[in-house]
């Protein structure tokens, strides 16, 4: 197994771009620790790409239920080394004709898939609300990749993603990655997540539905054996539910060790940069995160939540 | 070419193109490294700064409107030590002047704010930002406790509320340049949580209400006046400066459109390529060069000498 012959069981699997895009003060600030970079790319000492601009065409969208909607975009191949946990920030391109500023803000897009095949357009896979429609031919340019990959412990078997009250897009992309890698991987559908259609998902991938106030058969167990938990949460309140799901899981474990259970903030980020400041976050004693340059996975046992 | 835009003094501000980012757009200095060529704005404002360290608002910040959007961050920052210590080097390799946007608390961190910039060298100018609802007599005693402290230009920055009053205040201490204006302070509801939010409010429709107060001062007030409020073209930005802005100051379209804000500057500049041989500047760019303005200063005298309270009553 690929992560398995490393030792070290506190040390994180995270990303190159940050150290790269971000530069080494904003980790520094937070006492991160020493890491190297996850996946395939990171063992062969693949730096990823800095944030740049590119364009993307819908080549065809497809409905998965009354709600959501799917998009293949052909991407610049440049955008092929984004990673799990990694967003862009996408707008209409209008070309010559007037530009239009309805929508204003550029659209958070949660990556699905990412697929390189030599000789085609890379693709990307994007779920969206079916409210704005998309229309295969549209052109849009993408800001990014915006964000860090998600980390993972080195010795990481087992994984848990919890979807609350949201779609688990900002999840999915990683599960293809930590089934590659055979860590065992659970996906729990709380809430409005429980509609998201299953058939779209990895086979490999066990899937529980839970009820609106995250219980389901066995939860202890599901609980207790997962060595990372990565959380997604409705925006009404994205603080106070992760909150809550801490509180869960601080009555369900002995301890909640640090690195164990991120949550992966949806805030809106209208610069992804860093300039806005729109995302931060506050931390436990006085300092604060941005989710556009820390996150969007950020350990809930840092965070000071409400 | 070279621009004065603040009033002759000790160290007036000279920029090779009017235009820069607002500041609050475009962070410290290394958020759009990579995105926009720096080296061809007229400066770089920074983030709003405070001198103790101040943090983030809570809950909902960001309420997408229709073209624009609602933002209410609370300026975290780690406070004005901080900042400088952490980006003195950055702004130290910079081309273009580096302005910091200081946050106009109380009269005295304004003091010690000025203070603490007059002695660094990587920065070039100090811009104050009043609040909304600051009464005139604080705003002047910030103005001048700023410019009493520092040997630098200091921009102020006033508020959509009473704008036209605080201009002149500001004017009359000794402000070196007066930026019009910070964006008009808003309500919406957050569609996720269903609260109201308050912030300030982005987007095209702003132009028009601050092109009218940079028309209305333009004239009155012995230092220069910057234009901020909208500008989301190149067209825009000249609008600016056809209505008596000596520069302008990009604000949120360079979160929609990074590459916009160097093609404004690349334009205002003098940049763009496209002048056919032989013509002149106004011409080129109707409204920026001497014709313009020698239409409009006619036509201000004009009026003044028809109706000499036309001109008070803007």
């Amino acid at each position: 197994m690929l992560l398995a012959a490393l030792p070290d069981t506190e040390a994180l699997i995270v990303p190159a771009e940050a150290t790269d895009q971000h530069q080494t003060t904003e980790r520094q600030r937070h006492g991160r620790p020493n890491v190297c970079t996850m996946g395939a790319y990171a063992f062969q000492g693949h730096r990823g790409a800095p944030m740049r601009e590119t364009q993307a065409n819908i080549e065809r969208v497809t409905r998965l239920n009354a709600h959501i909607q799917r998009l293949h975009l052909s991407i610049e191949d440049s955008l092929n080394t984004i990673k799990p946990g990694q967003t862009v920030l996408a707008r209409r391109f209008y070309g010559s004709q007037p530009e239009q500023w309805q929508p204003y803000l550029r659209e958070h897009w949660w990556p699905v898939a990412v697929t390189a095949k030599p000789g085609h357009p890379s693709e990307m896979t994007v779920d969206r609300p079916t409210y704005p429609s998309y229309d295969p031919g549209q052109q849009y340019t993408l800001l990014g990749p915006v964000g860090k990959p998600f980390a993972y412990k080195r010795t990481i078997r087992q994984v848990l993603m919890i979807a609350h009250d949201t779609m688990p897009s900002p999840l999915l992309m990683s599960t293809e990655w930590l089934l590659s890698n055979k860590v065992n991987t659970t996906l729990v559908l709380s809430g409005k997540a429980v509609d998201y259609p299953v058939s779209e998902l990895p086979k490999e991938l066990e899937v529980i539905r839970s009820d609106d106030k995250l219980q389901w058969p066995n939860r202890v167990m599901t609980v207790g054996w997962a060595d990372q938990v990565f959380v997604a949460v409705g925006q009404d309140d994205e603080m106070g539910r992760f909150k809550e799901v801490l509180e869960l899981f601080k009555a369900l474990r002995a301890e909640v060790p640090k690195q164990y259970i991120f949550g992966v903030s949806q805030l809106i980020q209208p610069c992804g940069v860093g300039a806005c400041q729109a995302c931060t976050i506050s931390l436990q004693g006085g300092d604060y995160a941005l989710a556009c340059l820390d996150g969007p996975a950020l350990d809930l046992t840092a965070l000071h939540l409400p | 070419m070279s621009i004065q835009i603040t009033r002759a003094g000790k160290n007036p501000l000279q920029v090779d193109s009017p235009v820069m980012p607002a500041a609050g757009t475009m962070g410290f200095g290394d958020a759009y490294s990579g995105l926009v060529k720096f080296e061809k704005l007229g400066a770089f404002v920074t983030n709003p700064v405070t001198y103790t360290p101040w943090n983030p608002a809570s809950g909902a910040r960001v309420v997408p409107l229709d073209s624009g959007m609602l933002i209410h961050t609370g300026l975290p920052n780690p406070g004005i030590s901080k900042v400088m210590s952490k980006y003195r080097d950055l702004w130290d390799n910079f081309a273009m002047p580096v302005i910091v946007h200081v946050v106009g608390t109380s009269p005295e961190h304004v003091r010690k704010c000025a203070s603490r910039i007059d002695a660094e060298h990587a920065v070039d100018a100090l811009e104050l930002g009043l609040n909304d609802d600051i009464p005139w007599a604080e705003a002047e005693q910030m103005v001048r406790g700023a410019v009493g402290n520092t040997d630098k230009p200091v921009l102020v920055r006033v508020p959509f509320t009473d704008a036209l009053a605080l201009a002149e205040t500001a004017d009359h201490a000794g402000a070196g340049a007066v930026v019009v204006c910070a964006p008009p302070r808003g309500s919406a509801r957050d569609p996720h949580s269903g609260r109201m939010v308050t912030g300030r409010i982005y987007g095209p429709m702003v132009k028009a209400m601050v092109l009218r107060l940079v028309e209305q001062l333009a004239g009155k007030l012995e230092a220069p006046i910057i234009g901020s409020g909208g500008i989301h073209s190149e067209q825009d930005a000249r609008d600016y400066i056809d209505a008596g802005a000596r520069a302008v100051q990009v604000d949120t379209l360079t979160w929609i459109q990074p590459f916009m804000l160097e093609r404004i500057a690349r334009d205002l500049g003098g940049l763009v390529l496209t002048r056919p041989a032989g013509a002149l500047a106004d011409e080129w760019f109707p409204g920026m060069g001497e014709t313009a303005k020698k239409a409009r200063d006619a036509a201000k005298n004009k009026d003044a000498g028809q109706n000499p309270a036309s001109k008070k009553s803007g």
